[in-house]
């Protein structure tokens, strides 16, 4: 079956994780995609070691559902080859500074004349404009500025910052969605145009409940707000709630109600061995719950210790409650919930054989793409895409002795 | 052109965050997004800054806030007389979007086999808590649960942990909307080309595992991904350190020019030329003793004075900022990141939908009161006005509740 976006033509210039991961959505969702990186690479292929086969891990986490082709933009020649592959494409996605792709020439108003339909996205760290846009910054450092570093960690120690690139991720999703609705515009009568993230709006623009109240309140309620907040089960931080036979699991239902009454409660109370409770009047109902979360967060530690999280799991299934367990990504990934979801997925890589990666969060009843294509290894479709692009055999080889491709 | 979506209808079933944020978004893309609410409101509309006692806000802000743009309508969709209506209104709907668990629309005829009869062309999402297939997809999912599930907790808190959730914030519902919208405008890409409508689903786990995607990769190669404090698997240096005023500088090379302009702007030339630090993977190699180098390095001057050098030679870098500073931040203001705006409640502070797009500009503005619009959407459908149902609040659904259970 082909994928929702069959058809859809992508250029990527970006490179770090951003951008990639935008792409690599599309890719997934159908694109064709073709990932343009500088003869020495993205420099995502320099981080390791490990290096298996000579590639990186990071690299192959974000770029499948691609090809792979090199192209120096820094000469004439390969710009010329840009604005060919251009003419036919829907999407360009580039993460230079702001101004660099202008003064390449390779900018906006540039590829707008040669492809007025052309959607171009941006990714930069602190945006387009504004006077910030020519700080110079990163995953880490986005994170700080955006003041993240207070859900994580000690409070007064170190800086804790959500790993795995998070920040990057999130910019990756908004500009993929700015793509997809600059192309519905487009096919509605619309224009191309411009579309731009940055890392930094990316983490600020998130309607996260507990900031958005900070930024209302008078610093009177928000000292309040704060005491309540530190009262909450599940808070967060380093704390990792309760711990059974196997991993820890944590619930915020007896706290905050989660569990649909009292009645259910106390059933839970007698399946997990400790019928006392449901005769104590400081556990039987959510007030009385709250009230005494000391001692109830004490003999949940006691009874749990004689469960697996997933036997915990299901009581709390029966009694219409939610809970999670604390998994590893190993966990996660063996876990049935999450392959009956296909959040897990195989590609074939040119060398490396099998690769598990996780899978687009999304079932399409009509329309589910087959992911197939592996991260590229540097310039692995060069020929053919310059090929396809009508470019002689001779031109190519021009390219190729050059060392512009 | 007022947002690139003007012209598409939305029918908004979303509750607590995940629904009403990816609402909010179609809304700010410029779509009419038409809320639907029961009588007894969204849950999310009294939580969130529950210490404050001011009787005049009925509404928690997180509701104000990711509910930005639509049009608000009272439904009882229990009854006869309402879903008359509601069909009208899908009708003209190019989306229907919700947040329920997978199977909870067929209880009320308003899930897809009963819509797309009346309407063929609709797309239609749901995002569940953990999925519509498999053993858990009749659980239900707050946003730290979908965290804990996904594993990202096991990389992410100081080193040597097991890692921990955020604290006090909801990006799994962030991400969890945006894999919502991102469903929708693959959806609506796909019947621009094809004319058909479909069902797509997904879910809160699917969305928080696919946070994994960079870290994943590992496991592949043996390696279990662990918390790295602000620290980077594969990128060194990449870290916050501790500064003369006791604050924090966080520096990141992504390539050799960026390592060579660090030293530069440390007056360190000589950790160039160090052999030990010769390239990203040496230096990966030899972490340790790179971070004792430049611990004292850092320990001599202020996170201030170091964010002006190392900008200056345009090495990524920044210093811990809090949300607070961002209220008065030129950039962030200036950038339209937050607004100020007016509402019901008070005059707020607001995160805005970070994309930017040069022809048809975000449609931002303030959301709706429950039930702001039944009758003007009432006349549009040609039902006369006495046929609104009214929102009755909060206390109502406590009551319906306590009776029925």
């Amino acid at each position: 079956m082909a994928g929702p976006l069959e058809g859809l033509h992508v250029i990527e210039l970006a490179e770090g994780w951003a951008g990639p991961f935008c792409a690599m959505e599309l890719g997934d969702m159908g694109a064709d995609v073709v990932k343009v990186e500088p003869p020495s690479g993205d420099f995502t292929r320099q981080l390791g070691p490990p290096f298996p086969q000579g590639e990186s891990i990071p690299f192959l986490a974000i770029n499948r559902s691609k090809r792979g082709i090199t192209l120096d933009l820094e000469t004439e020649q390969g710009k010329d080859v840009l604005r060919r592959l251009i003419q036919d494409a829907d999407v360009l996605i580039e993460s230079y500074p702001p101004g660099e792709a202008d003064r390449m020439g390779i900018g906006y108003e540039a590829m707008k004349k040669l492809n007025p339909r052309l959607i171009y996205a941006t990714v930069t760290p602190y945006g387009q404009e504004g006077p910030y846009r020519d700080r110079v910054g990163s995953e880490l450092t986005t994170q700080m500025v955006a003041g993240w570093t207070a859900y994580f960690g000690e409070q007064g120690g170190p800086p804790v910052i959500m790993g795995g690139e998070q920040a990057n991720l999130f910019t990756g999703k908004y500009l993929t969605i700015g793509i997809l609705a600059a192309l519905d515009g487009r096919a509605r009568g619309g224009k191309g145009q411009r579309v731009d993230m940055s890392l930094l709006s990316a983490l600020v623009g998130q309607p996260m409940a507990y900031v958005s109240d900070d930024f209302q309140f008078t610093p009177e309620e928000r000292e309040r707000t704060a005491a309540m907040r530190a009262g909450l089960s599940g808070a967060g931080g380093p704390n990792r709630g309760l711990a059974t036979k196997d991993m820890s699991i944590d619930f915020m239902f007896y706290v905050s109600g989660y569990i649909p009454n009292d009645e259910a409660w106390l059933g839970f109370f007698r399946d997990i061995g400790a019928p006392h409770l449901a005769e104590d009047e400081r556990f039987q109902t959510q007030p009385n719950r709250t009230a005494n979360k000391k001692e109830m967060d004490a003999e949940m530690e006691k009874a749990m210790a004689k469960f697996t999280v997933y036997e915990v799991m299901d009581l709390c299934l029966k009694y219409g409650g939610m809970a999670s367990p604390f998994h590893t990504l190993e966990a996660m990934a063996n876990h049935p919930q999450a392959q009956a979801n296909e959040m897990i997925i195989t590609v074939n890589h040119p060398t490396l054989g099998e690769l598990k990666m996780i899978g687009l969060p999304s079932w399409y009843h009509t329309s589910t793409a087959k992911v197939v294509l592996a991260p590229p290894t540097l310039g692995q479709h060069t020929i053919e895409v310059l090929g396809q692009a009508g470019l002689s055999q001779a031109e190519i080889e021009n390219l190729l002795t050059a060392g512009v491709a | 052109m007022a947002g690139p979506l003007e012209g598409i209808r939305v029918v908004d079933m979303g509750h607590a965050g995940v629904g009403p944020y990816a609402g909010s978004i179609m809304g700010q893309l410029g779509a009419d997004v038409i809320k639907i609410e029961p009588p007894w409101g969204d849950i999310i509309q009294q939580s969130g800054g529950r210490g404050i006692e001011d009787e005049k806000r009925d509404m928690s802000t997180f509701y104000i806030g990711c509910n930005l743009s639509k049009r608000g309508v009272i439904f009882n969709l229990k009854e006869e007389k309402d879903r008359e209506i509601y069909y009208k209104l899908i009708e003209t709907a190019d989306v229907y979007m919700d947040n329920w668990r997978a199977d909870a629309a067929s209880h009320t005829g308003i899930d897809y086999a009963s819509l797309s009869k009346i309407n063929p062309r609709i797309v239609y999402v749901n995002s569940s808590g953990f999925g519509a297939r498999g053993p858990w997809s009749k659980m239900g999912s707050y946003d730290g649960y979908g965290e804990m599930f996904s594993g990202i907790t096991s990389f992410t808190g100081d080193i040597g942990t097991r890692g921990e959730k955020a604290r006090g914030g909801v990006r799994i519902d962030t991400q969890t909307s945006l894999c919502l919208v991102e469903m929708i405008m693959s959806g609506l890409y796909y019947r621009q080309i094809t004319g058909k409508g479909q069902f797509i689903q997904g879910s809160q786990m699917e969305s928080a595992v696919q946070l994994a995607t960079v870290r994943f990769a590992e496991l592949n190669f043996g390696l279990t991904p662990k918390p790295m404090g602000s620290g980077h698997p594969f990128m060194v240096p990449s870290r916050a350190y501790r500064t003369k005023d006791d604050a924090w500088i966080a520096v990141t090379a992504h390539n050799e020019r960026d390592w060579r302009n660090l030293c530069l702007a440390l007056g360190r030339s000589d950790l160039i030329f160090d052999v030990r630090f010769h390239n990203n993977a040496a230096r990966v190699e030899h972490r340790d003793a790179l971070d004792a180098a430049l611990d004292g390095v850092f320990a001599t001057r202020t996170a201030e004075e170091w964010f002006e050098g190392l900008q200056a030679r345009k090495v990524p870098s920044g210093t811990k900022v809090t949300h607070m500073q961002h209220i008065t931040d030129p950039h962030i203001m200036g950038q339209d990141m937050l607004r100020p705006m007016s509402t019901y409640w008070r005059d707020m502070i607001l995160p805005t939908l970070p994309i930017r797009f040069s022809e048809t500009p975000r449609e931002t503005r303030a959301g709706p009161r429950p039930g702001e619009h039944t009758k003007e959407i009432l006349a549009e459908l040609g039902f006369p006005p006495e046929r609104a149902s009214e929102w009755v609040g909060p206390n109502q659904r406590v009551a319906t509740a306590q009776a029925g259970r």
